[in-house]
């Protein structure tokens, strides 16, 4: 019975206040900012029930027997609520409301120069994640679908992201934070390798193209930054059999932790038996690997990430190798991968403070046998970081980190005849510190100051690189973004075991880029330069005659456009990029486009999806123009001035959805290269003029069918 | 639970006969829910879903208006035809629903409105928001199912959920329709507490039946 004083409480004290009399009649008008009508807006006289609605003209009309000083509200969807203070006295009212968009409505302006980013967790993302996994021609592997972004060069016979001009070492892979050392598996004479990432691990990934943020170095080109998800959604177990091998796992999750187990077995040996190949495999290439996931959130604000990742994988294969007697080497190689990556991220204080602890360790030995001469190269990291964000400010966001990284590489060569022999030993302490702001200068305009140090101990030197963005929205949908940033790496390890005394190579980017982004379109334009200054450069087969007198520069556009609207059920994108480059480096005798490096790159990717059958279907058509090789018999000054023919390829995917057993079930199948084109990547030249030898995709067409169970 | 419910249903049909102000509520209500239930005007529904809203601010302690407006914004969010406006309406639900849920808390009725808000947001982007709300989706129908068995709207929804998954993730007409059959034979037993207590979607039972009884 007490209850009820109480529940009724305030609405007696509401109605008791209320002075009987005659009633004051209130209008107006609702209006946003620019002077358009709202209609059916909320109209409300606080702490009352008394108010109305507005019509079709943004009009409104109530009457209310109250007096005195009193708020008016009105309120519509997308707009901050409009409060105005009236005194009500004995005559009627007219008060205009005027309601400013709410700052959540306005889509915000996003950095977007030289990034394109994949994510389920934000709308004003080009891409999301499944569209990684999901794209023809890519079979789950990360790169290739990157690869349909623009701004990438395909190269058929070597693995990684060749960036806008930039060679695949130019570019850096992170998981959470941590550089990855080697996210692909071993390099073997003109085989492309695959990424070692499963893309479904991921629930973000931001792949850019140049002008990246403070946090990011050592890497000329390109940053990859995959995220990993957070707390499994629940319990299952599943695994998957296709013509590469199989894989088991099981997930579980309790309330605030889940741990992730998954045994992967792949076998190329079933497939390079039935599909004709045209690299003469000697053992199809076999790989053991294991990941374990593990998650824990302490509470709402922090949250625990810890991953490792073994393999070991194994092949051998003739190859077409010009300096040999016959022209043919047994070249055989066995790699071991580990990775232990841990994170640790914390907000504080209504979430206006966050500190991150990063630490990983990771090693590799690829441990190689060419006509009975064994190669090895072992080589570890370790790595910890810290980063410190305060947004107390309104409209600043401030990131200021440091990070350590003890790199050790050991090569060493042992003959047939055991005679060993030290290619060379590194021994690297690099250390950064960077400070970033992210300042919101005023509603349309966002801007980016940041500035990383950093230091090798083995180079015995240091840099300190800036970089600029900006942004400003040009109208509700566009806007438009430079970027301005310098870029240092370290030279590669061939290098480096030879001489500390180098310094970094270094690049300088200049982003134009502009926007359109309404409902399911995105359009995207991109303008860019590129310096590249310091380079490695050095004699033909002088080696020990290295130097920093390598420069170059990309210039080039790059246009994106995705619509998920016009087809229904249908997605589609469409990527160009035009590139002009030239270098001066290495043995080049001439400044020349790098082998690389292709003028047109295109991309159509296409997916319909057919909820009802639970099916997609996808399509992806890939042309590259032809690149430049090295023709030995033209002269010094015709370097680089024979094209391969343009390579182009056609990819079908396609998956279905099936209940076996009571738990859900995928069929995947894809055909790569379906029409068959003919890909040259260029040519290996025979001493003695006796002729050429074309450098070949190992199969014609690839296929891939797999089935794959989960108790989801 | 459900006796609070009882009581609180109670007290208001008891405090509505001896006080002109609590009419005047149960009077907004009644228009309002009349308002509502004309549900091809999508003007009419902004207009109740404004109203309830108003009624929900100015009286705080009731679960029922800020439980109404909710419901208006996921009817508004279908009508809708950009993603992002429906994001918009949806968020406003549950901002609403929150609030209900404040006021009445373990309140099968807002726990279903929970599912059914989830609902809604998943059908704006099925292919990626499926995964990640349904299992949170079918939890809150599982909580309404514990907290009033009799509540025939938890059998509804969930019913319809599994209807419109696809039978190779686990739902399909034939798992909806037992579902569906209980609704219904709840919905005939289920007593009304009051004249605005939620009496919803006993004709879509019906309709959403039929569609699983067709092959």
């Amino acid at each position: 019975m007490k209850m009820t004083k109480y529940l009724f409480l305030p609405v007696l004290l509401i109605w008791s206040v209320s002075v009987r009399g005659q009633s004051i009649e209130i209008s107006g008008r609702v209006s946003d900012g620019k002077g358009q009508p709202l209609d059916y807006a909320s109209v409300a006289l606080q702490g009352s029930l008394d108010g109305t609605s507005t019509d079709d003209q943004g009009e409104y009309s109530f009457s209310t027997s109250r007096k005195g000083k009193l708020l008016l509200l009105a309120s519509y969807i997308g707009y901050e609520t409009c409060i105005e203070e009236i005194i009500i006295g004995e005559n009627d009212m007219y008060v205009d409301l005027i309601l400013p968009q709410s700052s959540t409505d306005i889509l915000e302006v996003v950095i977007t120069a030289g990034s394109y980013e994949a994510s389920d967790e934000r709308n004003t993302v080009v891409l999301r994640s499944r569209d990684i996994g999901m794209t023809a021609g890519a079979t789950g592997d990360i790169t290739k679908a990157i690869e349909t972004l623009p701004g990438v060069q395909r190269v058929g016979e070597s693995s990684g992201l060749f960036v806008r001009g930039g060679s695949d070492a130019e570019s850096q892979v992170l998981i959470d934070g941590m550089v990855v050392q080697k996210p692909y598996y071993s390099p073997v004479p003109d085989v492309k390798q695959r990424g070692r990432f499963d893309p479904f691990m991921f629930s973000g990934t931001v792949f850019s193209t140049g002008g990246y943020s403070a946090q990011y170095g050592q890497a000329l080109s390109s940053v990859l930054a995959l995220k990993s998800k957070g707390l499994a959604d629940s319990t299952h177990t599943g695994g998957g059999v296709h013509f590469y091998g199989t894989n088991m796992f099981h997930e579980h999750r309790w309330d605030n932790t889940s741990l992730y187990v998954k045994g992967e077995y792949n076998n190329m040996a079933p497939y390079n038996n039935t599909i004709p190949q045209l690299t003469e495999w000697v053992k199809s290439p076999e790989n053991v690997a294991g990941t374990v996931n593990f998650r824990h959130k302490f509470s709402d604000f922090d949250m625990l990430k810890f991953y490792v990742n073994g393999s070991r994988t194994k092949m051998s294969m003739m190859y077409d190798n010009p300096d040999s007697i016959d022209y043919k080497s047994l070249f055989g190689i066995q790699n071991d991968n580990l990775i232990i990556n841990s994170s640790y991220k914390k907000y504080f204080k209504d979430e206006t403070w966050s500190l991150y602890i990063g630490g990983s360790y990771s090693n590799n030995l690829d441990d190689a046998d060419q006509d009975g001469t064994d190669m090895s190269e072992f080589e570890d990291l370790t790595q910890g970081k810290i980063v410190v964000m305060n947004r107390s400010i309104p409209g600043l966001e401030l990131h200021a980190g440091t990070e350590i990284q003890l790199k050790n590489a050991d090569g060493e060569i042992r003959s047939a005849n055991d005679m060993e022999v030290q290619i060379g030993e590194i021994d690297e302490l690099y250390a950064v510190v960077f400070l970033e702001a992210e300042w919101t200068i005023a509603p349309r305009l966002a801007s980016r100051f940041g500035t990383r140090y950093e230091y090798s101990d083995f180079l015995n030197r240091g840099n300190i690189a800036p970089r600029i963005s900006l942004a400003y929205k040009t109208g509700n949908h566009s806007q438009v973004s430079l970027a301005y940033g310098k870029f240092y790496q370290s030279p590669e390890n061939e290098f480096l075991y030879q001489t500390n005394n180098l310094e970094f190579e270094n690049a300088t980017h200049l982003i134009a880029n502009y926007q359109y982004m309404k409902d399911k379109r995105v359009f995207r334009t991109e303008l860019y330069y590129k310096l590249y200054q310091d380079l490695i450069s050095y004699l033909p087969e002088q080696i020990t005659s290295l130097n920093n007198d390598g420069d170059g520069y990309a210039r080039g556009v790059d246009l994106f456009w995705r619509d998920r609207k016009s087809i229904p059920n249908a997605d589609y994108w469409i990527s160009y990029s035009f590139l002009d480059t030239e270098r001066d480096y290495r043995d080049y005798p001439i400044a020349a486009p790098p082998e690389f490096a292709s003028r047109h790159n295109l991309s159509v990717v296409y997916k319909h999806t057919f909820a009802r059958l639970g099916s997609m279907v996808g399509v992806t058509y890939a042309y590259s123009s032809g690149r430049p090789y090295n023709n030995p018999e033209k002269p010094d000054s015709e370097f680089h001035t024979d094209y391969t023919k343009a390579y182009s390829n056609l990819s079908f995917n396609m998956s279905k959805m099936l209940r076996v057993f009571g738990t859900s079930a995928v069929i995947y199948a894809s055909v790569e290269n379906i029409l068959g084109a003919e890909h040259v990547f260029g040519y290996h030249y025979l001493p003695n003029d006796a002729g050429r030898i074309p450098i070949l995709p190992s199969s014609v067409r690839s296929f891939f069918v797999g089935f794959f169970i989960s108790t989801y | 639970m459900k006796k609070k419910a009882i009581i609180i249903g109670l007290l208001l049909l008891l405090v509505a006969g001896v006080s002109a102000q609590s009419e005047r509520y149960m009077e907004l209500m009644k228009e309002s829910i009349g308002m509502m239930d004309s549900e091809n005007s999508m003007v009419q529904m902004l207009q109740a879903a404004n109203q309830f809203e108003r009624i929900g601010i100015a009286l705080q302690e009731e679960w029922l208006p800020y439980y109404y407006a909710a419901y208006c914004h996921v009817q508004i969010s279908h009508h809708e035809k950009k993603d992002r406006a429906k994001d918009l309406h949806i968020d406003k639900a549950e901002e609403f629903n929150f609030r209900a849920n404040q006021i009445s808390p373990d309140n099968s009725e807002i726990y279903v409105m929970k599912g059914f808000i989830l609902q809604a947001k998943m059908s704006v982007e099925p292919m990626v928001r499926g995964l990640k709300y349904n299992k949170e989706c079918l939890d809150m129908f599982r909580k309404a199912k514990e907290m009033d068995p009799e509540n025939p709207r938890s059998y509804l929804w969930h019913g319809v959920n599994l209807y419109n998954t696809p039978a190779y993730m686990g739902g399909g007409k034939k798992n909806a329709l037992p579902l569906l059959d209980t609704a219904l034979l709840k919905f005939d037993t289920y007593p009304l507490l009051s004249e605005i207590h939620p009496d919803w979607g006993k004709s879509y039972a019906d309709s959403i039946r039929n569609e699983c009884l067709k092959k």
